[in-house]
């Protein structure tokens, strides 16, 4: 959890350099741009975490990247409940919720965070989350479609993010 | 999408259709502008009894942590607080990270207040405009204490002040010499000044700092002529002082109503708001002009790579769009 890979543009080279092809960082950014064309607005992302523990500094790291990306981002608070969470997102009108949280509780939260926007007419707000593979691997049937992982495995990441984007137009 | 529906969601003060139509407030779609347009006029009738509160201060001084002290103390005496938040940091790559909420986590969960950061990307110096059109929405939702924070950098501060009631500016009792660092600019916005973090070992610094900018505000020409800009201490940890911030504010507009100043700046600040729409759609119309666009990345590349005088170019840009 505590072990973070390079975040910073040195995957992406890479990875543009092997296929020859775009840099993923590149579609995404068009994507937004085309999102935010169509919508009035980039799109709006909360990246929260909810539970105990977790770190500041993951949070605002996760949120350098989706702001890179092109996103508008707001900053949640560390260890938030699903409740305040959720209302932040219906107050910012985000499109998303990126939670992060370390696992044990997550299915959990990511329900009751659910629960909450439903209570509010607010579910077409997405839930994805950012967490360990392991955590994420056991998620996928129950949320199926409804999350991804983000940063700590920029590969995955932006690969989802441009199938996130899809969803959210 | 018909207005009405926003409009009683908002006056029925329905969370998400306030959030929504600020949405389409900030929106850059030309229906969007339209509805939001159409719902404004709607309730505009609902709006103007809340108390505008403009907070401003650099950053560190404890902004967001003010506000969400102020602000439970409003909420416990009966109120119903919105936050919008003007010029929030922004990232080179065109999204903005706002944090603002981050240390607001009670004042979140309360359902009479309503906090919302809005990004400054990719408007065209319209986050006044938005921000006054906010305001709208949330005093039509029945909030009764508008608080409009801003960062005490750059243009942002002279904006908001022209669109609220009350601009408070807060302060840091520092190392002696942050009366050289502020603008004098700032001082002369301010209807009253509040020294942060009063508390611990830190009140009798707050205090010298107190008497100095007394001192300093003593120099300067009185705006009102029944206000004298008080200097203040507070903690927004301990929550010391907020009374006397907030007592002010309710003598003060006691005192400028009585004296037929409120009044008055209400109209001029309506004066000032028409010259920042009209600004907004003279650049709005630039940019959308047809020939304008088309020309735009060349004539900005001629004054790159020194092609072009700034004077010409803006010159050619001009007359494209007066053709």
């Amino acid at each position: 959890m505590n072990k973070m890979p390079d975040l910073d543009g040195g995957h992406v080279v890479n990875r543009s350099d092997a296929g020859g092809k775009k840099p993923r960082i590149d579609l995404i950014k068009e994507k937004v741009n085309q999102f935010a064309a169509r919508n009035g607005r980039r799109p709006r992302v909360l990246v929260s975490h909810i539970g105990p523990g977790g770190q500041r500094r993951t949070l605002n790291q996760i949120a350098a990247i989706f702001a890179r990306w092109g996103f508008d981002v707001d900053i949640g608070a560390i260890s938030q409940s699903p409740h305040q969470t959720a209302l932040t997102a219906i107050d910012n009108d985000v499109h998303m919720i990126c939670l992060l949280n370390d696992g044990e509780h997550q299915s959990q939260v990511g329900n009751d965070l659910i629960d909450f926007l439903k209570a509010h007419n607010c579910e077409d707000i997405l839930v994805i989350f950012s967490g360990h593979p392991g955590a994420i691997e056991n998620l996928r049937p129950t949320y199926s479609g409804r999350f991804a992982p983000v940063g700590f495995y920029p590969v995955t990441a932006e690969s989802d993010i441009l199938s996130i984007l899809d969803k959210l137009s | 999408m018909d207005p009405e529906f926003y409009i009683d969601g908002v006056l029925n003060n329905k969370r998400s259709i306030i959030a929504k139509s600020i949405t389409l407030i900030e929106s850059a779609l030309p229906a969007h502008q339209q509805l939001a347009q159409n719902i404004l006029d709607g309730l505009l009738p609902y709006a103007g009894n809340a108390i505008r509160i403009g907070i401003s201060g650099v950053p560190g001084v404890g902004k967001s942590t003010f506000i969400e002290s102020f602000g439970m103390m409003l909420i416990d005496k009966g109120h119903r607080v919105a936050v919008l938040a003007v010029d929030p940091s922004s990232s080179r790559s065109g999204g903005s990270i706002m944090g603002d909420k981050t240390r607001m986590e009670k004042l979140t969960l309360q359902p009479n207040a309503f906090i919302r950061p809005s990004p400054t990307s990719g408007t065209l110096g319209g986050v006044a405009k938005k921000t006054r059109e906010s305001m709208i929405i949330c005093e039509a939702a029945g909030h009764d204490v508008i608080l409009v924070e801003t960062v005490g950098v750059g243009q942002s501060e002279t904006a908001v002040a022209s669109m609220v009631d009350f601009f408070l500016v807060l302060m840091l009792a520092g190392a002696g010499d942050e009366l050289q660092g502020i603008k004098k600019g700032i001082l002369e916005l301010a209807d009253a000044i509040a020294i942060n973090k009063a508390d611990g070992n830190n009140i009798e610094r707050a205090k010298e700092a107190q008497s100095e900018y007394e001192a300093a505000l003593n120099l300067m020409e009185s705006k009102s002529a029944v206000w004298s800009v008080p200097v203040l201490t507070c903690s927004a940890l301990t929550r010391d002082g907020l009374g006397d911030i907030w007592k002010a504010i309710l003598d003060y507009r006691q005192k400028l109503t009585e004296a037929g100043e409120m009044a008055e700046k209400r109209r001029l600040q309506a004066i000032d708001w028409m010259w920042s729409l009209v600004e907004n759609r003279l650049k709005e119309r630039f940019f959308n002009n047809p020939k304008v666009k088309a020309q735009l990345s060349a004539i900005v590349d001629a004054v790159e790579n020194e092609k072009t005088t700034p004077t010409a170019a803006a010159n050619e840009l001009l007359s494209l769009h007066s053709e």
